[in-house]
């Protein structure tokens, strides 16, 4: 169940360029999250309504009664919440996680979509899953996860750092490379990312399931005002609205209508 | 202390209910707080057949609003019978049922449907949304339209029937004449204000469908004087509603002439908007020594 709680900001500091890293002391909502869920933040300062709605930000870390969160900076909710320094009021854990699946895994993140992907891969890790993280960046400027995966396969698509390219075709060079073992793979970025994503592990049989995480505009972010949705095709040869809050973010990237 | 106030015949333990769309049918809410908190919940908009509703992008916030083109996505009315309502059945609060439909025959088949179900302690029949292409709205800009509506409605039930009024015509007072002509018990109003939202880069209409509803603080002053315009114009008495985010807010519109509160836009701002609300309304009472918020209604000078 989720809660409504006053958060002690622990910290909130810029770790790229206009890219921040928000700890909050949460412990009720820290114990009860899982990879995949996000947050409400409540970004207007009480008794005031502009910005009207809460933004939501998925989490990155879930650990010891504390959530971190990783968020860039791009319009006037995230200008304020970077400015924010002593509570903030959260509301969570919200929407579905990622199913946690054991042996060889295949994370690949594009941007700030890398950061949910880390509380993921510690939790895959703790269950014996074997995991190979992917990072995909525009450039040497946008990364902040050299210190969340020492070990991940970076991409940049000008090239400035690691392998130049997308980091579909980092996933091509990964599932090619061995026919037979069986990998589950999960994906969090840009739309265009993620549906290329989808499209790329279709191609190879080893792939068990391919895993998005999707981001719409949400207004309540709780599942009530069936704003977020997204088109999910159903058992029975058609498609229906979901809701990207409560229903997901998280889908079966091949049942995703893009 | 009395909080209890008479809706129409529909007795409701204090005057703050929720608006239709913003609550869903209480399940994600009763997830926060227990509904029996509240006076009462009006459900989603629920049509006969599954509504799908409109593409994305469905929502834009607005300075100290949102607007909304949802489409009245709904699971259809069998759904809610059999699945929905059942789940309300543990919480001790009224439940409103919003009705939509594209032709009068539609509204009276959901009342016929709708009247001997326990679980419904009042229609809230929805001539108003302004999201879609036929019905509702439609029906709420013309006399002839609300009266057709409201008349197939209270002809097959005699639970509680609330109009619900749309802002989008010339004369708000006048549709509420008609609503009370054609039987209504009670008037809900506001629903949504048209508008429109453009992004500047992409030189788009930032809603799928070009238009949507407008909600929130911004609309306030205007839904306020709107209720006290059919406060004067109609015996019947009034669910009041548009841009409630407080317990003074609630007041205000008591005192513009509502008998009870409808609090919409805020349960997105935060889910816990609605009985924190009520917890306010005690405390102005407290304040500022009303016994009975009865004494409260129309009460303005």
């Amino acid at each position: 169940m989720p809660y409504i709680v006053n958060a002690q900001i622990l910290s909130n500091e810029p770790i790229a360029d206009k890219v921040m890293r928000l700890v909050l002391k949460a412990p009720e909502i820290a114990a009860e999250c899982v990879p995949g869920q996000f947050v409400n933040l409540r970004v207007s300062p009480e008794g005031t309504s502009d910005p009207l709605l809460q933004r939501p930000f998925s989490v990155c870390n879930a650990e010891d009664g504390a959530l971190t969160l990783v968020y860039a900076i791009v319009g006037k909710g995230t200008m304020l919440l970077s400015r924010m320094r002593d509570t903030c009021r959260i509301t969570g854990p919200l929407g579905n996680g990622f199913p946690l699946k054991g042996g060889d895994c295949l994370l690949a993140g594009g941007g700030l979509g890398c950061a949910p992907l880390y509380y993921l891969d510690s939790e895959l890790r703790k269950q014996g899953a074997g995991t190979t993280v992917i990072t995909g960046f525009s450039g040497e400027g946008q990364i902040f996860t050299r210190g969340l995966f020492p070990d991940a396969i970076i991409t940049t698509d000008d090239g400035s750092c690691g392998i130049k390219g997308f980091a579909t075709a980092a996933m091509e060079e990964y599932l090619a490379a061995d026919s037979r073992r069986p990998v589950t793979v999960y994906v969090c970025g840009p739309t265009p990312m993620m549906k290329a994503a989808v499209a790329v592990a279709a191609k190879y049989p080893r792939v068990k399931d391919v895993w998005v995480s999707l981001e719409n505009v949400m207004a309540c972010g709780i599942g009530v005002c069936t704003g977020c949705v997204c088109r999910i095709k159903n058992g029975s040869g058609g498609s229906e609205y979901k809701r990207v809050c409560k229903d997901g973010p998280v889908f079966d990237g091949e049942a995703v209508i893009w | 202390m009395v909080t209890k106030v008479n809706l129409g015949g529909l007795e409701l333990k204090n005057p703050v209910t929720t608006g239709s769309g913003t609550f869903g049918y209480g399940m994600e809410m009763s997830e926060f707080y227990d509904l029996s908190l509240l006076g009462g919940i009006s459900v989603k908009g629920t049509s006969l057949e599954p509504r799908q509703g409109n593409p994305y992008p469905r929502t834009c916030e607005t300075a100290s609003g949102l607007l909304n083109a949802i489409g009245l996505q709904n699971p259809g009315a069998v759904k809610v019978r059999d699945e929905y309502l059942p789940r309300l059945e543990a919480f001790d609060t009224k439940v409103i049922l919003n009705i939509i439909g594209s032709t009068v025959d539609e509204y009276a088949a959901l009342a016929e449907m709708f009247d001997p179900v326990s679980r419904v302690d009042a229609f809230e029949i929805n001539v108003s949304c302004p999201n879609v292409k036929s019905g509702c709205m439609a029906f709420g800009t013309s006399v002839e339209g609300i009266e057709s509506v409201v008349g197939a409605v209270r002809a097959r039930t005699r639970k509680p029937v609330i109009t619900k009024l749309s802002p989008n015509v010339t004369d708000i007072a006048e549709m509420a004449r008609a609503a009370e002509a054609a039987g209504s018990d009670a008037v809900s109003l506001v629903n949504t204000f048209l508008g429109m939202a453009i992004d500047p880069y992409k030189r788009s209409f930032v809603l799928a469908n070009r238009t949507g509803g407008l909600s929130g603080p911004c609309i306030k002053p205007v839904a306020l004087r709107m209720v006290n315009d059919v406060y004067r114009a109609v015996k019947i008495p009034i669910l009041g509603q548009g841009g409630i985010m407080n317990g003074e807010d609630a007041i205000e519109f008591m005192l513009a002439g509502a008998t009870a509160v409808s609090v919409g836009t805020a349960n997105l701002a935060g889910p816990d908007a609605a009985p924190e609300i009520v917890e306010q309304i005690k405390e102005y009472m407290r304040l500022t020594g009303v016994e009975d918020i009865n004494t409260l209604i129309g009460a303005v000078e």
